[in-house]
């Protein structure tokens, strides 16, 4: 018996971690997690463990296919028909040609994130591509963290929080980046007597660990916010006046234009030093006391600082009217404002490392629930605004923004300077690329690029707006569409555009689609002209292609004082009849298009190569030489392939400072919004723009200030038989991972009672005649499927709750095929449901329920 | 020696770790579940919530199914784990009946998960199981022979497993019983369980 054990990385979901494979006579048998990680500390979930399973999938794909009905769409065979890699590529060299002169046709989808797909779109010249996950991922927390975080992602400061308020996120339950790593830090913050208040419509897993579940009708995150800031900031006073002054823009002085009042000789903004009785600039060091209320007067004109108007705006939105909109009680809201603003400790300090930090052991974390909605920034932002006025944002106890800056292997952090404000996000060594900025903001204009993100100058990806465009570009004075597109693995048409029609229009008119796939699934079955299979995680070598978000990489790991560290992804066994690694795919690609100088250099930049390691131009490497040459780049001349492969896990201690980067941000001029100045000026550009191009646009969003916008669903809801409003939540043994194909999960999720079905509250469904089990029809405006009804007191009255992600229809799926509901495509895609400001798709879909009449 | 459980239900996340943990370890056919969640609700809406409940072989002291056995299968070791030596057993599925815990699986038959070819790897786990017998939780024997925690507590993402020896006082597990109010499952039973949740 011939037995080893290989250290590699899990790919089972994004969150990467490290596990050690135990390998019989060349079979796997059995998995750990990798005790010398510092993400996973030796823990593995439940889609890790079963990854086993995914390896030996019967049903993977093994060799080239290439569709053979020229029809395409939903439910159309494909007919395939098994061929060469050479005729694959041949095929595919060929169609890239075609557009060689107009790479901008080209569309690459790569979330996974796969570097070298998205090196060789970018290589072949197109700006389509797209590297956000769907309509969703993402999109207010990265505007809101680059401009007001300093990283990727947030994440709450488990080590020290006393008092943790999720408003819909699950995080270190059901779902998150790092989550086997904040699973046991919650499990321990817990057990020490952290408070965990969950807000969310439904009575899921988060809720189910809380100490008080708060359900929240869908939608309405802001008015919820802007009750608590009310309280905290005018009924009890609790705000962190020191840190507002010298860490935010909070003294800066407005007028009554709503723009900074600005020194006329520097242009820089004014504060008014109280102490002083005069006017300065912000950086002016003799600022001794900077006025964050009052009303002055600027040779004639009224000034009020920031904080001020924030504070005046807020009393507006009393704890009873936030009722009204929420359905949380007035006394609720009051009391967890108070309680938030208590535990926060404003004025504490903890001595780390030797050096004194502020300590604010209290934290609200929100995610996809505030995120997906038509107004989704605001929503988010009102309740980051929480955070930044107790003055716990990236200090410890409070809410950490994800991989903000560190000094090993190489030394990397955020950026400040227009107006004494943060202007970019650090971005950690491996993940080389610049973090779009969200303050100032892009200067909009008439759209070139298919996703229209010249229309959204404060967005960093434009995910749903890509079919609204793509299938009728002409609209938009596009005068091209998309000829070719390749993408990843991942299921872009059941889970990345919403409205399934509407992902079919686009999709489906791109003449040639080239992709990957592990199983065929319904985007594969629908639209490929060619389908490449790829090796499993274990057949499979990447140092870094495909674990971005970890370790030394950084974006979204563990926050506190765990070690940064690197993990390469080892091949454990050899892949089915010769499977080609992507990247020799694409090098093959680029090679023969004739862009491989591009493409190396593209890889060059994606990735931290350096002198002397860069990848010369003319060469076509081998995956072990790029990935010697990468590693030689981060660790050293002797610190190669070789050397990693026998580190198993590469270590970097993470001192305070880089764990909590709040005081140094301070420190350095990098002070974050508590009044977005710049949001009427992009309206005021933007504006211009879209009348010039005839379009109808909602500036709704474009305030300085947090506001609460419904959307279309708070006013719609009861009328025409849309009874409820459908709501997505995740599970934590499905959740960011290849899903329910997998037939261990798939037994789980048929042997859980709230998995498959959806659920409707008890109470509403009785007087709806609807029992527990029944068969429904759900209906949304743009799409009808039939699902199961699961009666329970644990959702909110007025919701249909749908976990995630299921709904396959797939014939290359047949273990999952059939089963539970796919939320987003249930969703409308269209400008009305998008956020103006982040381009989230607003997930607060109208839903109908009828009883499936038996024989039907 | 007394090896023993003890389960922290307000760590517990109801993530099904310790389920798909123990499928890999024991390579376990479709249907036959050594440990598992439950999950039920309790209370009214709002103050509704949902609750996990991971279940496995409580190793019983006064186990149920030993008393039922009569082939001799069911044994109980040294240091109290309840073993089924699947060489003996007749397949009578009398311990089924008598385990008030649902912890004992009769394979019927031994399918494999994607149909009748079994898959490399459930090739090599299948070798464990015989067709007409019963299996069940041994607290991973093999395991814990080299010094190991059973797969379910090595793996659980919460760190809400404890696994130890029930005699030693100074066991963890044996500190968490006597200062955390620990529960056993269905104690009118009578069967001494050495699997203890806290509640």
């Amino acid at each position: 018996m011939a037995e080893r054990w290989v250290s590699t990385t899990c790919d089972r979901c994004y969150v990467g971690c490290g596990i050690r494979v135990r390998v019989v006579d060349e079979v796997v048998v059995g998995m750990e997690g990798d005790p010398n990680n510092p993400l996973n500390r030796g823990r593995m979930c439940a889609k890790g463990k079963a990854g086993v399973m995914a390896h030996y999938n019967p049903n993977r794909l093994r060799t080239p296919l290439k569709r053979t009905n020229p029809a395409k769409g939903i439910g159309v065979d494909p007919k395939w028909q098994e061929i060469s890699y050479a005729e694959a590529i041949s095929t595919i060299v060929a169609k890239l040609s075609q557009v060689r002169d107009e790479p901008r046709k080209l569309h690459v989808f790569c979330w996974g994130y796969d570097c070298d797909l998205q090196a060789l779109g970018t290589a072949f010249g197109t700006p389509h591509v797209q590297y956000a996950g769907n309509h969703e991922c993402g999109k207010s927390i990265h505007v809101i963290e680059h401009m007001a975080g300093g990283g990727f992602h947030q994440q709450v400061d488990l080590h020290y929080c006393n008092y943790c308020l999720y408003v819909g996120t699950q995080a270190a339950i059901s779902s998150r980046a790092a989550y086997t790593h904040i699973a046991r830090d919650l499990a321990e913050a817990r057990a020490r007597g952290m408070r965990l208040v969950v807000v969310d419509p439904v009575g899921n897993h988060a809720a189910a660990k809380a100490d008080e579940w708060i359900p929240i009708r869908p939608g309405t995150d802001a008015a919820l916010a802007l009750a608590m800031l009310n309280v905290l900031l005018n009924d009890l006073g609790i705000y962190d006046a020191d840190f507002i002054k010298k860490g935010t823009n909070g003294s800066y002085l407005v007028g009554d234009d709503g723009r900074f009042v600005r020194d006329a000789a520097s242009g820089k903004p004014l504060v008014f030093d109280a102490l002083d009785g005069a006017a300065k600039v912000y950086d002016d060091p003799t600022v001794r006391d900077a006025a964050l209320e009052g009303t002055f007067d600027m040779r004639g004109h009224r000034a009020t600082p920031a904080f001020a108007l924030l504070k005046k705006h807020v009393a507006t939105y009393t704890p009873e009217l936030a009722a009204e909109i929420t359905t949380i009680p007035a006394s609720t809201i009051a009391r967890i404002a108070r309680e938030f603003g208590a535990a926060a400790q404003i004025g504490s300090t903890i001595v780390l490392d030797g050096k004194q930090y502020p300590f604010r052991p209290a934290a609200l974390d929100w995610a996809r629930g505030p995120q997906g909605h038509k107004h989704g920034f605001h929503h988010s932002w009102a309740l980051k605004l929480i955070n930044i006025l107790m003055g716990n944002v990236n200090v410890p106890g409070g809410i950490i923004s994800t991989g903000t800056m560190g000094k090993n292997p190489l030394p990397w952090g955020p950026e400040g300077g227009v107006d004494g404000m943060l202007t970019h996000a650090g971005t950690p060594p491996l993940a080389n690329v610049r973090l779009p900025s969200s303050f100032p903001g892009r200067t909009p204009s008439r759209p070139k690029r298919m996703d229209a993100i010249e229309l959204f100058p404060l967005a960093p990806s434009a995910t749903a707006v890509f079919p609204l465009v793509g299938h009728a570009p002409e609209k938009f004075g596009l005068d091209y569409r998309i000829q070719v597109a390749m993408h990843n693995p991942a299921n872009l048409i059941l889970t990345c555009y919403g409205d399934v029609a509407m992902a079919e229009k686009f999709y489906g008119s791109i003449p040639f689609v080239f992709g990957y796939a592990l199983e065929l699934n319904e985007t594969n079955e629908a639209f490929d002209d060619i389908v490449l299979p790829v090796p499993s995680y274990l057949e499979r070598q990447d140092a870094g292609e495909g674990t971005i978000f970890e370790g030394v990489y950084a974006i979204l790991s563990p926050v506190g004082q765990d070690d940064w560290f690197y993990q390469l992804r080892q091949k454990v066994v050899e892949p089915p009849n010769g499977t080609i690694h992507p990247y020799e795919v694409a090098a093959e690609i680029a090679k023969r298009v004739g862009i491989l100088a591009e493409f190396n250099k593209v890889k060059n930049h994606l990735l931290w190569f350096r002198e002397p390691y860069f990848l010369q131009p003319d060469r076509k490497y081998s995956l072990d030489e790029v990935h010697d040459r990468l590693l030689r780049s981060i660790f050293g001349p002797e610190r190669g392939l070789e050397w990693v492969k026998q580190q198993g896990v590469v270590r970097y201690r993470r001192d305070a400072e880089e764990a909590y980067p709040g005081p140094y941000m301070v420190a350095e001029g990098m002070r974050l919004p508590i009044y977005l100045e710049h949001f009427p000026q992009k309206a005021e550009e933007l504006s211009a723009v879209v009348q010039e191009m005839g379009l109808e646009w909602d500036f709704s969003d474009y305030k300085a200030l947090p506001e609460w916008l419904p959307c279309d669903a708070f006013h719609a809801r009861g009328k025409d038989g849309y009874d409820f409003v459908g709501v997505h939540y995740k599970l934590p043994f499905s959740y960011g991972a290849y899903g329910n194909e997998n037939p261990w999960i798939n037994e789980i999720c048929e042997r859980t009672p709230y998995t498959y079905p959806v659920l409707v509250n008890e109470d509403v469904a009785k007087r709806k005649g609807l029992r527990d089990g029944d068969q429904v029809w759900l209906e949304t405006p743009v799409r009808k499927v039939k699902a199961i009804a699961k009666l329970t007191q644990c959702v909110h009255p007025e919701v249909v709750a749908i976990a995630g992600h299921f709904g396959h229809w797939a014939a290359g799926m047949p273990i999952s095929r059939g089963k539970g509901v796919a939320f987003n495509p249930l969703l409308p895609n269209d400008l009305e449901n998008i956020d103006k400001i982040s381009t989230a798709l607003d997930n607060c879909a109208l839903v109908r329920i009828t009883k499936v009449e038996k024989g039907r | 020696m007394r090896r023993g459980m003890v389960i922290d239900l307000k760590r517990c996340i109801g993530c099904h770790a310790c389920t798909i943990a123990c499928k890999l370890e024991n390579a376990t056919p479709p249907g036959v579940f050594y440990a598992r969640v439950l999950e039920m609700e309790t209370g009214k809406y709002p103050l509704a919530k949902r609750v996990f409940l991971p279940v496995l072989c409580n190793h019983c002291q006064d186990p149920p199914c030993l008393r039922a056995c009569p082939s001799g299968a069911t044994t109980q070791g040294a240091d109290g784990t309840v073993l089924v030596d699947q060489d003996k057993c007749i397949g009578c599925k009398a311990c089924v009946e008598a385990c008030p815990y649902e912890a004992r699986f009769f394979l019927e038959e031994i399918r494999g998960y994607y149909g009748d070819e079994l898959t490399p790897f459930e090739k090599v786990g299948y070798r464990k199981h015989q067709k007409g017998t019963v299996a069940k939780c041994n607290f991973c024997a093999e395991r814990t022979a080299s010094g190991l925690e059973p797969a379910c507590v090595q793996t659980c993402p919460a760190v809400a497993r404890v696994f130890g020896d029930l005699e030693d006082p100074l066991s963890e597990a044996s500190r968490l019983i006597r200062e955390r109010s620990c529960i056993q499952l269905r104690p009118e039973q009578g069967t001494l369980p050495s699997v203890y949740y806290i509640p």
